[in-house]
């Protein structure tokens, strides 16, 4: 079998971070959205976000990991992209040097991948953007309507104002045949859908009752058994209520602290103008990372226990190990870094 | 020793905090059901079954509840 070695080196810088960050993107109650529909298409979805990352990528790789810009020797570049173009393997490859940097190269790309997709997922579902926007929804609209979510959604707002659902009571009217109909009533504890087609296949109910043909309080009869799951053919149609609780309003400090952790953390481990860590090695570059991660780490609890106090037991005592550490840290730092 | 126990504790606090904001980061919820609903309704036996007579008794479709620590009451009346 002959492999086109430039679509090959086509499949790994442009598609293949973008099925990496589908991966990752589609998850939770929404995986089965990443292996849906076939492979041709998944190439073409994969390429817009495989361009992007490769852009940030690359961009990261020469100012954080090689330091030097990537096209200085512009006949070496031109030389392996002639011969990629005629489907033959450069010989500049085979240097173990480069070697090893498009294999770290390659490693950025996939670490880039995964954070841009968690930062994309947790952005999507925190913000409620997959409700508000509907091209952003996710294929699985069963989890929306069976979880509640879908309240949130324009046609249905207004429904439970200011009300989030914790829980669903289902009352399902099931087709039993020469028997007729049967009405059950349970909590709805999970559900599977087609991989393919995304339509429902069967849902699973627990404390389940079912309603006979007396007068109220008779008609409603408790069916013996765990869990109850009744296949979606079956299925005639399906009445939600759902339970809920009031709402909070967005704590808008506790977002604020959070964006702050993260910016801290952030700037730490980029180490601008060498702020932190100075005239070290590969290796005390990544250990003195470890430390402040650590020291950041320890200032953060010291701030939660000012911040959260009930959170704490024994406030004081811990307060003066914190800092007990902080201050090892600290030392540690300017011992290793500063003298 | 009380240093020792200082000691642990604030390491104790801090890994806490770290897991804590790990599991808020990476912690996929893919259940239909609210977590605190579980710990607080169906794995109680007496509150649920609390829960559920409301709910055979419920003419109304929106049943709001409150989540008092291990216990929960309901808000809106039919």
């Amino acid at each position: 079998m002959e492999i086109a070695l430039n679509s090959l080196i086509l499949f790994l810088l442009f598609i293949f971070p973008g099925i990496v960050f589908r991966r990752f993107y589609y998850v939770g109650e929404f995986s089965k959205q990443f292996s849906s529909g076939n492979w041709i298409n998944t190439f073409y979805i994969s390429l817009v976000p495989g361009l992007i990352i490769q852009i940030i990528s690359y961009f990261t790789f020469i100012n954080l990991i090689y330091r030097k810009p990537i096209v200085n020797n512009y006949e070496l570049v031109n030389s392996i992209y002639s011969e990629l173009k005629d489907n033959s393997l450069p010989k500049e490859l085979f240097n173990f040097e480069l070697l090893t940097w498009i294999f770290a190269y390659l490693i950025v790309t996939i670490i880039i991948s995964f954070i841009i997709a968690q930062f994309c997922w947790l952005v999507v579902r925190n913000l409620d953007w997959d409700k508000k926007f509907s091209p952003l929804r996710f294929n699985n609209y069963w989890h929306y309507y069976l979880s509640g979510e879908s309240l949130k959604f324009k046609d249905f707002r207004g429904i439970l104002p200011k009300q989030k659902v914790l829980l669903t009571e289902a009352d399902v009217l099931v087709d039993t045949g020469n028997e007729g109909t049967k009405l059950y009533k349970g909590f709805l504890r999970q559900h599977t859908i087609c991989r393919s087609t995304g339509e429902l296949k069967a849902i699973y109910l627990t404390d389940v009752r079912r309603y006979r043909r007396d007068l109220p309080p008779n008609n409603i009869r408790e069916v013996p058994g765990h869990i109850m799951i009744i296949p979606a053919e079956k299925i005639l149609n399906i009445n939600l209520t759902y339970i809920t609780k009031s709402e909070k309003v967005i704590n808008y400090s506790t977002l604020f602290l959070a964006i702050l952790n993260l910016s801290i953390l952030l700037f730490l481990m980029f180490n601008p103008s060498k702020i932190f860590l100075r005239d070290t090695t590969i290796f005390g570059d990544i250990v003195g990372r470890f430390w402040l991660f650590l020291g950041w780490l320890f200032i953060a609890t010291m701030l939660d226990t000012f911040f959260k106090p009930k959170n704490h037991e024994n406030v004081k005592s811990l307060r003066y190990g914190l800092l007990f550490f902080i201050l090892i840290i600290i030392i540690i730092i300017y011992f290793y870094f500063y003298k | 020793m009380t240093l020792l126990k200082v000691i642990l504790m604030s390491l104790s606090a801090s890994l806490g905090l770290f897991k804590l904001q790990v599991l808020r980061t990476f912690g996929r919820e893919t259940s239909v059901v609210d977590k605190e609903v579980v710990d607080v309704i169906l794995s109680n036996e007496s509150n649920k079954k609390k829960l559920i007579d409301r709910l055979n008794q419920n003419n109304n479709s929106s049943v709001e509840i409150k989540i008092e620590g291990k216990e929960f009451s309901f808000v809106t009346s039919d």
